[in-house]
């Protein structure tokens, strides 16, 4: 009997401790001399190498702000700082991670590498009233659901197909007539593929095919052997790296020979598409959100030039790709911003974030109402004698488009 | 609370040393169950909104685990493809919440009977698999949802993700918080662990512990299996629809790539197997076990957290190959706490 009395006790106790509802979230971040930033971040899990990258760009961001003095707001230097948490490549993880950084009262947050964890992240910030500087998450998608949050540095998805329609449209002589799609089935390649189709159709090729394979697959061959048989001038893969390769040594393979050539987005610029595929690389086309020839300058860096040295001085001699130049675009917009909104308020960052208009070393930085930069254009490459070079836009061009692509 | 099932080979020829068991009042299991529900709705008022959200992903998998113990657990039939009812249960709810416009709280018992349906339907071929048999098939449904869900953006938004309005007028149900989601996760939890205390107690709870020791005497003993089995997939199915249900509208945004995970098959797996599996209060202890020290790993250990904790649950199950809680039961009852004789009874 005493027992069932000590439980009943123990319950009542339980149910009045029990009000529904949490404690809400803890009012300063950190101590006053510092500007600590979140970031979830793909340390591990399928999408852990190019977390890597884009943690590098942040670090860079971190040490040349700090090598300047710091953030200057409110009569202060702060001292930049970034804590890092793994979200292990999955969404849901990204999204709990930003929730547990509003707990400890961080309101600025830098984004994590992809569009999937992008797009829960800035969810969450939506509700907490957070701000995230994304680097990237490119698919427009996540600017269509009327988030005022969310800020990213990269050029949107729907140009990375288009600019190379664009620059084939602007300078191939003879110019091609029709054109195929290639596309891996994940969100962010699918929006490629899709405006790079109505670009395509708007410059007045004719589109014969827009074909889907798995995303991550290293066969191809399905797709090409569908669209061989409408014989298109040019085809453009909406691509990973890996996919991009499949598709060069696959059409080999089975005879596909577009009479004008190859473009595939993000692929070409890497240094393995030279490199795994040799001679056959030649002439392809690619796109990318920045190269060591980028114009505009900041007062963090410097040029693009600039970056290539400071990021060769920090991480062994390496040359930056775009993960990292774009990691750290995003993190000076949101310095930038802090120090325009002196302070840290969530709201005074996220209304100098709005208005920016920076001219930095990876582009100019500036924000459609939905939080995508349009004002940077993307870089279209075509490898030549093994090496990415820039083709288009004209004014940052290193060399003449070499056209037909397609020397077979 | 911890009813026997599992076949403990060794441990039921080694009687009691002396003295009979101490008994506790017949209440106890319900009472403590009580308790330890009112604490965690203590717990409630003092977390920050973002820890509550690290809380609700613990409640979530003690659901997926108490449902997977019926299969897996009880029956013994391995099943490696329940997150595809998971998936199903989520997809479900995407399709009534978005193209239907129906509310949640009709979403979620329709995502429980429509995994149900599927489970009774496959199950009746499936449940003739057995053995490794069985849970390559089941891994393979999983795929094989995963590639429909992929295939059919119209209705699911394919590999781009669908996205359940959850704020404004386009808004069916508005999303319930964090606060809300403990609760509803934490129902979820209490009703999966009910109604596998339910079935553990009742007449289905010992057929299916019979259909797990041998089949073939079973039915020979008036045991209708193929009931049995299907009935204990078809209850793991709904339980695990429902919590994939619950887990699309708390995530808003979903991606077949994601829901159809297998990690999240081998985690509920792994949850049973070391909390004790064919018990109820195992795959609790289990999944609260492992998913807080899955999370607090990977707060403390960006680069290396997969890597300690594959190593703390290989270390687990060679320790304790049949879960805590038949070890602990095991362990009282023939008053031998030692974690090396257990390694000797069960594997040498």
């Amino acid at each position: 009997m005493r027992t069932r009395k000590a439980a009943a006790l123990a319950a009542a106790v339980a149910l009045i401790a029990a009000g529904c509802g949490s404690k809400g979230e803890k009012q300063s971040g950190g101590d006053a001399d510092t500007l600590t930033i979140g970031a979830s971040m793909s340390l591990t899990g399928s999408l852990a190498r190019e977390g890597g990258l884009t943690k590098e760009g942040y670090e860079l961001c971190k040490k040349a702000v700090n090598a300047k003095g710091g953030v200057a707001a409110g009569g202060k230097h702060l001292k930049l700082d970034i804590k890092y948490q793994d979200d292990t490549s999955k969404p849901d993880t990204a999204a709990q991670i930003v929730d547990q950084f509003n707990d400890k009262g961080i309101k600025l947050i830098l984004g994590p590498y992809g569009s999937a964890t992008t797009e829960a992240a800035a969810a969450v910030i939506e509700r907490n009233g957070q701000v995230m500087a994304d680097s990237s998450g490119a698919d427009d998608k996540i600017f269509q659901k009327g988030y005022k949050r969310t800020f990213a540095a990269l050029s949107p998805a729907h140009s990375y197909a288009a600019s190379m329609v664009q620059a084939i449209a602007e300078m191939a002589t003879p110019k091609p007539r029709t054109m195929a799609f290639l596309s891996a089935d994940d969100g962010f390649s699918k929006t490629v593929a899709q405006s790079g189709a109505d670009e395509a159709r708007k410059l007045g090729f004719t589109v014969v095919a827009t074909e889907y394979f798995p995303s991550g697959t290293s066969d191809v061959s399905a797709a090409l052997t569908k669209i061989k048989p409408m014989k298109p001038d040019v085809i453009v893969g909406s691509v990973h790296v890996a996919e991009g390769i499949a598709i060069i040594k696959q059409a080999k393979e089975l005879g596909v020979r577009p009479s004008g050539g190859f473009a595939e987005t993000v692929a070409p610029p890497t240094p393995d598409f030279a490199k795994s595929l040799g001679a056959d690389a030649e002439n392809v086309l690619g796109s990318t959100q920045w190269t060591a020839k980028t114009a505009g300058k900041d007062k963090w860096i410097g040029t693009a030039a600039d970056y290539a040295t400071q990021f060769a001085a920090m991480f062994g001699g390496r040359a930056p790709e775009y993960h990292g130049a774009e990691a750290t675009a995003a993190c000076i917009a949101l310095v930038d911003a802090v120090e325009k909104a002196g302070g840290t308020d969530p709201d005074k960052v996220r209304d100098a974030l709005a208005a920016l208009d920076e001219p930095t070393f990876f582009g100019p930085l500036k924000f459609t109402p939905e939080g995508q930069n349009l004002t940077k254009t993307m870089q279209v490459v075509q490898v030549q004698k093994g090496k990415p070079v820039t083709v288009w836009p004209k004014d940052a061009a290193e060399a003449p488009l070499i056209w037909p692509g397609n020397r077979s | 609370m911890a009813e026997s099932s599992t076949a403990a080979p060794a441990a039921d020829t080694t009687r009691p040393a002396r003295g009979r068991r101490p008994r506790l009042p017949a209440w106890w299991p319900w009472g403590g169950g009580a308790l330890l529900v009112l604490g965690c709705l203590g717990l409630q008022s003092q977390l920050y909104s973002g820890q509550e959200r690290t809380v609700t992903t613990v409640f979530m998998f003690v659901a997926l685990a108490a449902a997977w113990n019926l299969i897996g657990g009880y029956t013994g039939y391995a099943c490696f493809g329940q997150v595809g009812f998971f998936g199903l249960g989520a997809y479900t709810t995407v399709i009534l919440m978005v193209h239907a416009r129906l509310s949640f709280w009709i979403a979620l018992p329709a995502a429980a009977v429509v995994a149900a349906v599927f489970a009774a339907v496959i199950g009746l071929p499936l449940l003739r698999l057995k053995g490794h048999y069985f849970a390559v098939a089941t891994l393979g449904v999983a795929e094989g949802l995963r590639e429909l869900v992929t295939n059919v953006p119209r209705w699911t938004g394919g590999g781009s993700g669908a996205t359940i309005p959850s704020t404004g007028d386009r808004a069916v149900t508005p999303w319930l918080g964090n606060d809300g989601f403990y609760l509803l996760f934490l129902g979820l939890a209490v009703v999966c662990a009910v109604v596998v205390a339910l079935v553990s107690r009742g007449r289905t709870g010992y057929a299916l512990r019979a259909v797990n020791q041998d089949e073939d005497a079973a039915a020979a003993m008036g045991v209708n299996t193929t009931v049995a089995k299907t009935v204990a997939f078809a209850v793991s199915a709904a339980l695990t629809g429902a919590a994939g249900a619950a887990y699309a509208f708390q995530q808003v945004t979903i991606y077949p790539q994601r829901l159809f995970d297998v990690d999240i098959t081998v985690l509920m797996i792994v949850m049973v197997v070391l909390g004790g599996a064919g018990t109820v209060l195992g795959p609790i202890l289990g999944a609260a076990g492992i998913a807080i020290a899955s999370e607090y790993l990977r707060q403390h250990l960006p680069e290396a957290h997969d890597l300690t904790l594959g190593a703390l649950i290989i270390i687990a199950v060679i320790l304790l190959p049949q879960g805590v809680v038949n070890f602990a039961r095991d362990a009282v009852r023939t008053r031998d706490f030692s974690l090396l004789s257990n390694v000797r009874r069960y594997r040498l």
